[in-house]
């Protein structure tokens, strides 16, 4: 398998599904580096047999994910989100980056409502792609368990996003 | 599995999830529009530093080969400290007996004139040798 175009195919999709996780683009950034870092270094490794290079790719994020919310637990007492505002450079916004913060905080919001574990699964569903087999198999969870698990959070989310049943 | 028919997989899953409802179709869609556009506008300089430490955290910092020969470096160099190096710092050689001069050293030449009968009182004058240097 070319590293690649593994690469330019997925890059997006992991580092989305991070940053929808964790809600910090500077985290996903890591995470993303250290997904394609051990990818790069286990490619080798990779056995089509046991699963596409998404079901790989996203099993490797999704325990970089939840290595990163084990550690931010842990460190969660200090309060550094404080300087974010004090550092961030706002001249350096360009309309499309604005654009795209303001597409990205309606999801953010939306998904603010969502328990840890939806967010895994409804970011997994849309930037995997992978069918609720493969995610069971993924998450440990039973297949019929992420198809009710999917019903809920897109119920949530279209209330939340259009008012729908408020 | 290939991309096409992840497609497929997810705008299946979005059909089957509106259940014929045209507004939660829209609703779905939407949904879907803000996912694909957290992935599609990922900034290229974020791809390209992504890339770049991702090259830089693979490359093994240690190779068996030269694992291999850093332990049989240090092995030697332990050995060698073990072998030629000075040895374990040993305290003041004392006598278990407490009372023995030997754990007096101040007072070792007045305790062996004591005990060797040269003077009963090892205070006399007559048991004390005179300094050579100054005769006293």
């Amino acid at each position: 398998m070319d590293f690649a175009a593994l690469f330019d195919e997925y890059f997006g999709r992991i580092y989305a599904y991070a940053n929808c996780r964790v809600r910090d683009a500077a985290a996903a950034e890591d995470i993303a580096a250290a997904v394609f870092g051990k990818a790069f270094e286990r490619l080798a490794q990779y056995d089509p047999a046991r699963g596409g290079p998404a079901q790989w790719l996203f099993g490797i994020a999704r325990n970089e994910v939840n290595l990163h919310l084990r550690r931010g637990a842990i460190l969660g007492f200090l309060p550094l989100d404080v300087f974010a505002d004090i550092f961030r450079d706002k001249a350096a916004e360009a309309p499309a980056a604005l654009e795209k913060k303001q597409a990205e905080g309606e999801l953010a919001a939306a998904l603010a409502g969502l328990s840890a574990q939806e967010r895994d699964l409804i970011s997994l569903k849309f930037y995997s792609e992978m069918n609720n087999r493969e995610i069971a198999a993924l998450t440990g969870l039973s297949e019929s368990n992420v198809g009710t698990i999917l019903y809920r959070c897109m119920a949530k989310l279209r209330r939340e996003l259009t008012g729908e049943g408020k | 599995m290939n991309m096409k028919e992840d497609g497929k997989e997810l705008e299946l899953f979005l059909a089957g999830n509106a259940g014929g409802d045209p507004a939660a179709a829209a609703a779905n869609a939407r949904i879907a529009g803000l996912f694909a556009a957290g992935a599609a506008q990922v900034p290229e300089a974020v791809k390209r530093r992504v890339l770049a430490r991702a090259a830089g955290a693979a490359a093994p910092a240690w190779r068996p080969a030269e694992a291999v020969r850093a332990l049989a470096f240090g092995a030697a160099a332990l050995m060698a400290f073990v072998l030629l190096g000075p040895g374990p710092v040993r305290g003041p050689a004392e006598d278990p007996d407490w009372r023995s001069y030997d754990n007096f050293p101040y007072y070792a030449d007045e305790s062996r004139m004591y005990l060797s009968d040269l003077s009963t009182d090892w205070r006399s004058p007559e048991g004390l040798q005179p300094d050579p240097r100054t005769g006293l």
